[in-house]
């Protein structure tokens, strides 16, 4: 019952949420310099035609109208039209939103895969050899440039040793893509039982996917690392030593009080790489959101960047949400 | 009373990352602790009063020095301890929120040092249910979670936990200082109780010299990393023979507002650092009796009967000094009211308000 309440609660909260982020995200857009109309019509088009349209587009109505139609809009699920694609912004972003979020969360399954048990075994022993790799591990890949990273990756792994396809896309372009159901090609080429379009795909998958393993694994393991050392070190860990209670059992509980802090920064890092990932996806060619709303960005084309702020925020928050429900199940803090 | 336990000649220093110097957190501490008593532990904050707690407790590994409980040697880490001294020593901390594993139901955190001797389940049950009730809280309590409990509940429960093996000697670390006046005074009277029905020998820890004089029977003046007095605790709080005992006690703001304490011994400036300790008397610096010999070397240890052992050269001058003793003793007095009171009325005591630094 509780849970019910807290969830409705929740979601209360979310409509204002995402209000305040597209007001936001709208004036920033518009504060952009640029004109859509002057890069739609090229370099020899006349003031007149500028001018109309801008019309047309609606942009000769002041900010505070523009807003408002746009929001207007919104309510009907019309998410405006990108004018590079001259495609409704809704139907581009269902179909690049699940590339981008399959490559997201393989790519963070790898950096909660590689962090957390680095970052326990460091803090178990904290002078280990295990701690040093550790350690050495979080000073380097904080430093390392994801983009950078994708590039060395990729003349070891396609340049070098021929292992990985070519990093153009997410599937070959001599296969035939599975008919869409989730938009996630591994899963659908899964479902549609076309085992030739899952190789490929999944093959796509491994570098840029391993990427953004390595470079997020390291504020995970730095965050799991330091809560386990925090909780091996406080009283009531202390207490259970001088007890003569079993190591095994010590390290047990205090990886029951560190396990939030690392969910909570796993959750942080999953809401950050959706936009995060871009330049990986560039140099992978992946035809992600990220990419997709980059461009809108470079073209002055508002409302595929508009529309990318709300899938994210709507996604974040959602991840939030899980979170706390997760919070809500184990946590007795919260919960009583 | 024959000593259960012997801390002799202790040394603590802890190494400064990135330095080759150290923090002489403990230097050269001797007492000694008798079955069933309790001796307090005072001193400023930083003085090295819980690092002595923790050497005691096997928590810290000591730099130098013997600790001996019932004749046996403890000053080795605690793995190495003879396994039937398990829970035969216990602790209990000054947060008490944080001593207990927020994620374990009460039941269970009182629990565990059984889980540690092996003690079998039908058994423990029987034992926790013993042990809360002797803190005075509920069985119902047993099921919920420390977050649930107020502060003063929470270091019911350490109690509890603490008392569940039976040990002989317990180390209470400031167990008052986080609470609030009045669950401070039940938790005292609480000890106090405890004490009284089983015989445990308490190590008590505190900058709180009202309490100290409460609760212990002989009290022992931390500065430093030294003992610079120790003795029987009425003595010592009627008569301190050592500068700093006398100032410490002269600083205290006692609850009462008719004892106005006007003591002519005065400290003066900061606390040495622990890192650069000052040849001779440590508190040369800061007191107002100090001479050319004090700065040069360290004042030796002098008896001066019934256990009453003082580290100063002119402790004898302190005597004969006009340090309102009258007030000491009207304190003392006072203080024995109230004890006596606290067992018959119940928790009605205002030992709050009375920290000092
Ligand atoms: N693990 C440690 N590493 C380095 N220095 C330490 C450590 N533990 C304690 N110290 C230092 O040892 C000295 C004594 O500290 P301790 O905590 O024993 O004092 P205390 O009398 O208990 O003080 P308080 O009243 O604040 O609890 C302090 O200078 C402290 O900084
Ligand atoms: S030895 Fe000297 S400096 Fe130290 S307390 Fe006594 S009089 Fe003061
Ligand atoms: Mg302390």
């Amino acid at each position: 019952m509780r849970i019910i309440l807290y969830i409705g609660r929740r979601l209360l909260f979310i409509v204002p949420q995402l209000l305040g982020i597209v007001l936001v995200s709208f004036l920033l857009v518009k504060s952009i310099p640029g004109d859509p109309a002057v890069l739609m019509l090229g370099p020899t088009a006349t003031p007149d035609a500028i001018a109309s349209l801008h019309r047309k587009l609606g942009l000769d109505h002041s900010l505070p109208v523009q807003f408002w139609i746009y929001l207007k809009n919104l309510a009907h699920g019309d998410l405006g039209t990108s004018w590079q694609t001259t495609r409704p912004v809704l139907e581009d972003l269902i179909q690049r939103f699940p590339a981008t979020l399959e490559l997201v969360s393989l790519g963070l399954l790898l950096a909660v895969l590689i962090g957390v048990p680095l970052g326990l075994a460091s803090a178990f022993n904290e002078r280990g050899w295990l701690a040093g790799i550790a350690n050495f591990y979080g000073l380097g890949a904080g430093s390392l440039p994801d983009f950078w990273l994708a590039l060395v990756l990729i003349f070891i792994f396609y340049t070098t040793l021929q292992w990985v396809p070519a990093p153009l896309g997410r599937i070959d372009l001599t296969i035939v893509p599975p008919p869409p159901v989730t938009g996630v090609l591994t899963v659908d080429a899964l479902l549609a039982g076309d085992w030739q379009a899952f190789r490929s795909a999944a093959g796509h998958l491994v570098l840029p996917a391993l990427t953004l393993g390595l470079i997020n694994a390291g504020p995970i393991l730095k965050m799991t690392q330091s809560s386990m050392e925090k909780m091996l070190q406080s009283d009531f860990s202390r207490y259970e030593v001088l007890c003569g209670m079993p190591r095994r059992l010590v390290v047990r509980h205090a990886l029951r009080n560190a396990l939030p802090s690392v969910v909570t920064i796993i959750s942080v890092l999953y809401g950050f790489l959706i936009g995060g990932a871009v330049l990986v996806e560039i140099v992978f060619s992946w035809g992600g959101a990220g990419q997709y709303a980059v461009q809108g960005v470079l073209n002055s084309d508002f409302y595929p960047v508009l529309g990318f702020v709300l899938f994210s925020a709507i996604f974040s928050l959602f991840v939030y949400l899980v979170v706390d429900l997760i919070y809500f199940a184990i946590d007795p803090r919260i919960s009583h | 009373m024959s000593p259960i336990l012997e801390v002799e000649d202790l040394y603590k220093r802890f190494p400064i990352s990135g330095s080759r110097r150290y923090v002489q957190a403990i230097n050269g501490v001797t007492f000694s602790v008798g079955a069933g008593e309790t001796l307090g532990l005072v001193g400023e904050s930083g003085s090295g009063k819980t690092t002595v707690g923790r050497c005691i407790v096997g928590l810290t590994e000591l730099s130098a020095g013997r600790i001996r409980f019932k004749g046996e040697d403890i000053s080795k880490p605690r793995a190495r301890w003879p396994r039937h001294l398990l829970g035969k020593i216990q602790l209990v901390f000054q947060e008490p929120g944080e001593s207990l594993d927020p994620r374990m139901r009460i039941g269970r955190s009182i629990e565990e040092p059984l889980l540690a001797l092996k003690v079998p389940p039908s058994e423990r049950r029987a034992l926790v249910a013993e042990a809360i009730e002797r803190v005075g809280l509920s069985r119902e309590m047993l099921e919920l979670y420390p977050a649930e409990l107020s502060a003063g509940q929470q270091q019911r429960v350490a109690i509890a936990r603490a008392m569940i093996t039976s040990p002989e000697l317990v180390v209470l670390d400031e167990p008052t200082s986080a609470l609030d006046p009045t669950a401070r005074a039940e938790i005292i009277a609480l000890l106090m109780k405890i004490q009284a029905e089983l015989g445990t020998a308490y190590l008590f820890i505190s900058h709180d010299l009202s309490t100290v004089r409460f609760i212990s029977h002989r009290v022992a003046v931390v500065y430093l990393g030294m003992i610079v007095e120790q003795g029987d605790v009425g003595e010592v709080f009627a008569a301190p023979r050592h500068p700093y005992s006398a100032g410490l006690l002269s600083a205290v703001l006692l609850p009462h507002p008719h004892f106005s304490l006007e003591s002519s011994i005065r400290l003066e400036g900061e606390i040495p650092s622990p890192i650069n300790l000052p040849q001779g008397c440590f508190l040369a610096s800061r007191c107002p009796l100090a001479i050319a010999r004090c700065r040069q070397e360290m004042p030796p240890p002098d008896n001066l009967g019934g256990g009453h052992m003082v580290h100063c050269f002119r402790h004898r001058d302190v005597a004969s000094m006009d340090h309102a003793s009258d007030t000491f003793a009207e304190f003392q007095r006072e203080a024995e009211r109230i004890l006596a009171g606290q067992k018959t009325a119940g928790p009605v005591c205002n030992l709050g308000g009375t920290s000092n630094g």
